[in-house]
């Protein structure tokens, strides 16, 4: 039931592993799992750990998810279950009794509290009190919810009148909380209390807003200040959202989207927003392409950096920085071909789809790499009110 | 006498006519303000209870006349109005408002405990040094352990440090011990001050940027001559704008010099906030002011 190859005197055997229960884009239901290496790393603040060598996964309480379990050396047909450690926290709701995995490999838990350890999720063979095939290191958080208000600004100059920029909001949007949702983050659009706001704003250039690259931040920085001005804040008080404006076009073309976290704000003395460009966003891989923007910066404004601290100039190569939302460009670069074990990146898709920038946030937090424990980041600077 | 008793009379007469019609005055004038205000606060209450985001201007325009209203607010049934009558609690502020926060550090939903962590940052509970401690006492969150001791080293110099000097000394989880010792370093003691400084001086990388936000938390220039090292870091640590071709390197130094400007208060040639490293002129001349405060 369970192959053996052995070369050289040695093999490492690997009977099943856990992935993503689906491919393509990020949905809610099926979270990406931080399975970079067996090894969890250094202790992560605020994360209980076990002694568990696989993934790591997050999950928001009371939610029930999707993963997946694939087989490598083990045949198809051999039965396997699942159980977890910790049941008060973690409930296995399908397959019923934990088992037996359907062909799919698909199974359902769910977790029920924030409070304590949760534990590890067990594959194992024959029975629910079989052998441990695999195990993987689930973490239950707590929901913190942050508003997000989209802004449609209209941008007019002393003698011609702009056009509103139109991108389909509540579907980009939909997108970007299915990203952050593993983490315990709930990006809220809520129309109800933050509908939609139509601005306008008289600038240089009709439906322009001149890029910050040209060292001029004083049209971005009017445009920040738009929904201070509609709430009447004084000084000192800041719109706990995050605003996203959504603007025709930078003057630099090449700029597609900008986030002005509250570092540089502070530095710009502004408010913090996130830009984005709606040229050209009439087809679903564009439409994508927004949502993984916002969620990127997003990130920047939850403290998180580029992936090891290199950007769009210097990009990492291997195929988890390539999977990771904080990697720089939203597009992969294409690997070399004809393609050897030595040549990176090694490929094109990892898992979002031919050439498109992953969204996976880290729990684990290794040794060498210099921007990990995403999710703890981004989780400590929304309770200390970081973001706003 | 008749004459002199009709005189008085006229003077008591035209007195209280006068009076009357001052005081009638009066009632035009203040009932519009009142109402006004009454409004406003009517206007506040309805925006919490619907979690609308104009609740934060209203708050703002309110001051701590809407602290009263807001108190009852932060016990909803629904966490959310729980959570936006806390956001508006720390633009009023006041003592019931920290009052309110120290209360909310037991509520049920991790996001309003969050929110009233930083109302309390916000508005150090004044007076209140032994519910603090209470509260960290029993507090199970690392969360909160780990905030407490920085809300109540806000209250320095009017707290006593010794009973937060022995939580440091048993504390065995790094980063609620660390926050200790930030916390006692703002509070004076000699004994975390120097373990302070050890531990700044030794960081590296992006945790010096952690460490300089530490020092801006003392509030005081005593720290300021223990910086002088940083002011040779000429190391990148972080971009400003990461996502553009420009992307605004910044070294340790161009945090070292914003920071000892505020903390000494120091009035230089050049403009501080900006979006470009400091030149070597300007980094010798916040170095001079460096040298000259006294530790």
């Amino acid at each position: 039931m369970i192959t053996f190859n052995v070369k050289d005197n040695k093999q490492i055997i690997v009977p099943i592993r856990f992935a993503r229960a689906t491919v393509g884009f990020s949905t809610r239901d099926d979270p990406d799992l931080d399975d970079r290496g067996f090894d969890r790393g250094k202790a992560v603040y605020g994360l209980s750990t076990t002694d568990v060598r696989g993934p790591l996964v997050g999950l928001m309480v009371n939610h029930t998810v999707n993963l997946r379990v694939v087989r490598e050396d083990i045949d198809d047909t051999a039965p396997l279950y699942i159980t977890c450690t910790e049941p008060s926290v973690i409930e296995i709701l399908e397959p019923a009794g934990g088992g037996p995995l359907p062909n799919t490999g698909i199974f359902r838990i769910k977790g029920t509290t924030s409070r304590g350890s949760a534990g590890k999720v067990q594959v194992r063979l024959g029975s629910t009190s079989g052998p441990v095939l695999g195990e993987l290191e689930p973490h239950v958080f707590s929901r913190y919810t942050l508003p997000i208000t989209p802004h449609r600004v209209r941008i007019d100059t002393a003698t011609a009148t702009g056009t509103r920029p139109d991108v389909p909001i509540e579907r980009i949007l939909r997108r970007v909380r299915a990203i952050w949702w593993p983490c315990g983050i709930d990006i809220r659009f809520d129309p109800a209390t933050r509908p939609i706001v139509d601005d306008n704003i008289r600038l240089s250039t009709v439906d322009t807003v001149r890029d910050p690259d040209e060292d001029n931040w004083a049209e971005v920085k009017r445009v920040l200040g738009l929904q201070r001005q509609r709430l009447g804040l004084a000084a000192g008080t800041n719109d706990q959202s995050i605003n996203w404006y959504i603007i025709h076009r930078f003057s630099d073309a090449n700029t597609v989207g900008l986030g002005i976290r509250r570092q540089l704000a502070d530095t710009l003395n502004c408010d913090p927003g996130i830009f984005t460009t709606a040229n050209g966003v009439n087809n679903d891989r564009e439409i994508e392409r927004v949502a993984r923007t916002v969620a990127h910066e997003i990130g920047h404004f939850l403290t998180l950096e580029h992936v090891q601290n290199r950007h769009a100039d210097n990009p990492v190569e291997d195929t988890y920085g390539r999977r990771q939302l904080m990697f720089p460009i939203s597009w992969l670069p294409t690997s070399p071909t004809p393609r050897t074990l030595t040549t990176t990146p090694r490929v094109d898709n990892v898992g979002y789809g031919q050439e498109v920038r992953g969204c996976l946030l880290t729990l684990k937090n290794h040794l060498k790499h210099e921007t990990d424990k995403e999710t703890t980041l981004a989780r400590t600077a929304v309770r200390r009110g970081q973001w706003f | 006498m008749v004459l002199r008793r009709f005189i008085c009379l006229s003077i008591l007469i035209l007195m209280t006519l006068f009076l009357g019609i001052l005081s009638c005055g009066r009632k035009e004038v203040e009932p519009p303000k009142k109402k006004e205000q009454d409004m406003d606060l009517q206007t506040l209450v309805n925006q919490v209870k619907e979690k609308r985001p104009e609740a934060q201007g209203t708050a703002s325009r309110l001051g701590q006349k809407g602290t009263d209203v807001l108190v009852p607010l932060a016990d909803d049934p629904d966490p959310e109005v729980r959570n936006m009558a806390l956001i508006c609690l720390g633009i009023t502020g006041g003592r019931e408002a920290s009052e309110v926060a120290l209360k909310k550090l037991k509520d049920e939903d991790d996001q309003v405990v969050a929110q009233a962590l930083q109302v309390l940052f916000k508005h150090p509970p004044v007076g209140m040094e032994k519910e603090l401690l209470e509260a960290y006492s029993q507090a199970k969150e690392e969360a909160i352990k780990e905030d407490l001791p920085l809300i109540a080293g806000r209250l320095a110099p009017h707290i006593d440090p010794t009973p937060w000097k022995e939580f440091w000394q048993k504390e065995t989880d790094p980063e609620i011990k660390k926050s200790l010792l930030i916390a006692l370093s703002r509070m004076g003691d000699e004994q975390a001050r120097q373990e302070f400084v050890k531990q700044m001086l030794e960081s590296q990388g992006r945790e010096i940027i952690k460490w300089i936000d530490h020092c801006k938390y003392m509030e005081d220039p005593w720290i300021v001559p223990h910086m002088i090292p940083w002011f040779n870091r000429q190391e990148v640590v972080v971009y400003l704008t990461p996502d553009l071709k420009n992307k605004r390197p910044m070294r340790v130094v161009d945090f070292v010099i914003p920071a000892v400007i505020e903390l000494t208060g120091a009035q230089v040639s050049f403009p501080v906030k900006r979006t470009e490293p400091f030149s070597q002129e300007e980094i010798e001349q916040v170095r001079r002011i460096a040298l000259q405060t006294k530790k």
